[in-house]
């Protein structure tokens, strides 16, 4: 219904209704008019028809009568005296009609004209009338012809019937007439050039015929064919044919005489004038129709350009309104969705995901390298990248997914349909591949490598912000597993994280509300067992998840930057807490404090340490700094400059764990440590088998050969006593006990 | 044309030459009354309308009757030719016409001249043409204008 009413609108169409409507009302009210004209017309054709016949009877029924009486008033002056010259003598009573039209005759037995008023028919012989009048007194009609005009004859007998009875022989009185004289009333302008009067006998002859000028007789009219009328009658005229001219006709049987009169209107010439004025009304709304059309023409088309210009309008509104959507809803640098965008198709993808039962995959990519690339190498090459990396992730889909960035160097990539991770495994591996292949920016090749995390609908997350966070926290995972790879979210992944975010939320108020301590190992001499020094040993004693060694919490530390102030904080508590034990009475003993990478590396390391030393007031002698194997090696020109400040400042250093890295030894001949501590795995392996034995002894040895000092590290307390005497211990300077305690353990077993 | 014929010789002369122009073969014909008549000129108007019926002429309150020939004389046919511009064979159509709708009867016809002379003479009421050799001291030919 809408539809058809917005169709109607339409210029053409509204335009193309309206002009036919308005012509079916020309039209139409023209051929009402018309008809309506036609009609009242025939109308007034009939009436003067009748009017005409009624006029056309009376005179022709008076003609007639008067003819009738002068012959009855011949016969009766004939009979009654004897005088021969009848005629003359009534003629000059004027007692007979006018002898210019009517001639007035008197013929005997023998059709002898014995007396007339026409001049030369005297003492002719006269055609007696065609009917025999033996036995009846009646008025005789018949056609005569007299110098070629057609002539009408009127007769009565002589003798009265009496007479006629006796059977004697008898003469007529007879009138001759002009036929014309009958139709002598005739006038064009009443009745027409086509119009028509007629005197008809009995059986249908024509006796006289007018139409115009010309009058006619002889032909036979089939008036009992047509509908006849009296004057009693209601009169309605009939069309009839005749010699060619449709007319309206009335016929009237004369009263007492044995003729009839026809009266006959043309209806070509009675609707000349309908007819003229029809062809005037149809010419009005053949022009009215024109100028209709022609108005409206204009109209519609004007309409039509305003429509269009209105379409125009609406049509760059729509389109402006689209590309401010397209702005709203896209991200400008790459064209791909943007947060907002995403979020309108992930909970569309959700709401049909739950409707049908589809599972899809939600990925969470971050590209690793992305902060370093724009840092150095300027925004517009990282512009450059997000572009590309962009367009290459759009290629690694299917058709059916979709590529959003969420911002910075964040993806984030749903895939319709898939429910197992060997679906999601090729796309991933595609997309890894993709961008791993080199990126040309700012005339050099860049390598860049996106690390992926993978959530699952409905299985990790039923909503938008579960799904989000959980493909976050694989993507965090992949991160930590080096970069490079893809990662599913599993519910350990989120216990971990739990925990991840517990810890960092505290670990800033860690320090301050003094939730660290400090644990010390033991260090021990080996042949008497006398406590050499001590090893501090960081933990956070957490107020919900207890008691956390550094492992759990440093790497979150280094990420946060408090990597420093904790390192700080120990090296002070370790050195101030040694001060403490020598006030305390005890003998001077080393502090042992394990260094961190990050810490290690940190420009304001040296600084701190000595810091360290000179609140504390400790000797530097007693210090020593225990660095891992691994650290060695990662920068050795740096580690050996830091090495040689540390010296300056009278620290020990100790390599810890050795024996777990590839120390290169040349390296190691260079630095300038002062002792090595085995890792508790190799220490363990020398009660192990043989080869084990030989492999564990070689790398003590190597120490001693390099003249270090070599402690064995995580001897258990109960083993003390048997580790001192066991034959491999020659190899140790000492050892360190395996279970560390606090302040208040130690303080406990001295009593 | 001949709007000022009168009755004096000179006059019927001029008048006779000017309609031997339209008439070549026709004799002189006049209308006449009787010297009693109280009539002595007619427009020519008048005298058509008299002779085709359509009015009567009544002069002190007497009907001046018009008197017509029969059919076929010489004087007939010059008289209506002249005044009315109609031939016999019109006349008569006029005349049936006339008497056919009611509207009247033709004048009455006489024989000849001679017949319209001698009934001039005895009737004053009546007015009648002849051919200008008939006409007598007794009549008075009707000056037409």
């Amino acid at each position: 219904m809408n539809r058809w009413l917005h169709h109607l609108v339409e210029p053409f169409l509204l335009f193309s209704i309206v002009a036919f409507m308005m012509l079916l009302v020309i039209w139409g009210s023209t051929y009402f008019f018309v008809n309506k004209e036609r009609m009242l017309i025939e109308r007034q054709a009939e009436l003067s028809v009748s009017e005409m016949t009624d006029t056309y009877e009376a005179r022709a029924v008076r003609a007639l009568r008067e003819i009738d009486t002068a012959l009855k008033l011949v016969r009766f002056t004939a009979n009654s005296g004897n005088d021969a010259n009848v005629l003359s003598v009534l003629n000059e009573q004027r007692l007979l009609p006018p002898a210019l039209l009517f001639t007035t005759s008197i013929v005997d037995a023998q059709g002898m004209v014995v007396e007339t008023t026409g001049s030369g028919l005297s003492r002719q012989r006269q055609t007696p009338p065609p009917q025999a009048l033996v036995g009846d007194d009646y008025l005789a009609v018949w056609e005569t012809s007299a110098d070629q005009a057609k002539q009408l004859s009127f007769a009565r007998p002589l003798m009265s019937q009496k007479t006629l009875e006796e059977g004697a022989s008898t003469g007529w009185v007879v009138i001759a007439i002009d036929a014309n004289y009958f139709v002598s009333s005739y006038e064009v302008g009443s009745l027409g050039q086509h119009g028509m009067l007629a005197l008809v006998g009995t059986d249908g002859d024509v006796l006289v015929s007018r139409t115009g000028e010309a009058t006619s007789s002889g032909e036979l009219m089939n008036i009992g064919a047509w509908k006849s009328s009296t004057l009693d009658a209601v009169s309605a005229p009939f069309l009839t044919h005749w010699q060619g001219v449709e007319r309206y006709t009335l016929v009237r049987k004369l009263f007492n005489f044995p003729l009839s009169i026809v009266v006959g209107l043309s209806t070509q010439e009675q609707l000349a004038a309908a007819q003229q004025l029809a062809r005037k009304y149809w010419q009005r709304a053949g022009w009215a129709s024109g100028l209709l059309l022609i108005i409206l023409a204009l109209l519609g088309l004007s309409s039509w350009k305003l429509q269009q210009a209105q379409r125009r309008v609406m049509e760059e509104r729509v389109l402006h309104a689209q590309q401010v959507e397209h702005l709203a809803f896209h991200d400008t640098l790459t064209g791909l969705p943007n947060r907002a965008f995403l979020t309108h198709l992930l909970a569309q993808s959700v709401q049909l995901g739950s409707r049908h039962d589809d599972a899809f995959a939600l990925l969470f990519l971050d590209l690793d390298r992305f902060k370093m690339i724009n840092d150095t190498l300027g925004h517009d090459a990282g512009d450059h990248l997000l572009k590309e990396a962009a367009k290459r992730l759009t290629a690694s889909v299917r058709e059916n997914d979709f590529v959003a960035r969420l911002g910075g160097d964040e993806f984030v990539i749903v895939l319709s349909r898939v429910s197992r991770r060997d679906q999601i495994e090729p796309i991933a591996k595609k997309m890894l591949s993709a961008v791993r292949e080199p990126f040309m920016l700012a005339g050099q090749d860049c390598h860049v490598s996106v690390s992926i995390g993978v959530a699952l609908y409905p299985f990790d997350g039923l909503d938008e912000q579960t799904l989000m966070k959980s493909a976050d926290m694989a993507m965090y995972q992949a991160k930590l597993l080096g970069k490079n790879n893809v990662q599913y979210y599993t519910d350990d992944l989120s216990a971990e994280m739990d925990v991840r975010l517990t810890l960092e939320s505290g670990l800033h108020r860690a320090i301050a509300s003094q939730q660290f301590k400090l644990l010390f190992c033991s260090k021990h001499d080996i042949e008497g067992g006398s406590t050499l020094g001590m090893e501090a040993l960081l933990r956070w004693q957490h107020p919900t998840l207890g008691l956390l060694e550094p492992a759990e919490f440093m790497p979150l530390a280094e990420e946060s930057g408090l990597a420093m102030p904790i390192g700080q904080w120990v090296l002070e508590n370790a050195c101030r807490q040694n001060m403490l034990w020598q006030h305390e009475g005890s003998p001077a003993l080393t502090m042992a404090v394990n260094i961190s990478a990050h810490q290690f590396y940190d420009s304001g390391f040296v600084e701190s340490v000595s810091d360290a030393l000179t609140t504390t007031g400790m000797d530097p002698g007693l210090l020593e700094l225990e660095i891992t194997e691994s650290m060695l090696l990662q920068d050795v020109n740096r580690t050996a400059d830091i090495f040689a400040q540390i010296k300056k400042l009278g620290a020990r250093i100790v390599v810890d764990d050795f024996g777990t890295g590839y120390s290169s030894l040349s390296d190691l001949n260079v630095l300038p440590v002062d002792a090595l501590k085995v890792s508790a795995c190799l220490v363990k392996r020398l009660s192990g088998t043989r080869h084990e034995q030989q492999l564990s002894s070689s790398v003590i040895e190597l120490g001693q050969r390099l003249s270090l000092q070599v402690f064995a590290k995580g001897v258990a307390s109960h083993e003390q006593a048997r580790f001192i005497h066991h034959p491999y211990s020659e190899h140790f300077h000492g050892f360190y006990s395996y279970r560390p305690l606090s302040i208040e353990e130690r303080f406990l077993r001295k009593e | 044309m001949l709007k000022y014929l009168t009755a004096s010789a000179t006059s019927l002369l001029l008048a006779s030459g000017l309609s031997l122009f339209c008439h070549p073969a026709s004799a002189e014909v006049l209308v006449v009354v009787s010297m009693e008549a109280p009539i002595t000129r007619l427009t020519l108007s008048d005298l058509r309308d008299i002779y085709l019926g359509r009015r009567t002429l009544i002069v002190n309150g007497v009907e001046i009757v018009p008197l017509d020939l029969a059919e076929g004389t010489a004087e007939r046919g010059e008289f209506y030719t002249r005044y009315t511009g109609q031939t016999p064979a019109q006349i008569k159509a006029h005349w049936a016409r006339q008497i056919f709708t009611g509207r009247g009867q033709p004048p009455q016809a006489l024989a000849n001249s001679r017949a319209v002379v001698e009934r001039l003479v005895n009737d004053a009421t009546s007015l009648g043409y002849i051919d200008s050799t008939f006409l007598n001291e007794r009549l008075r030919a009707v000056i037409l204008e």
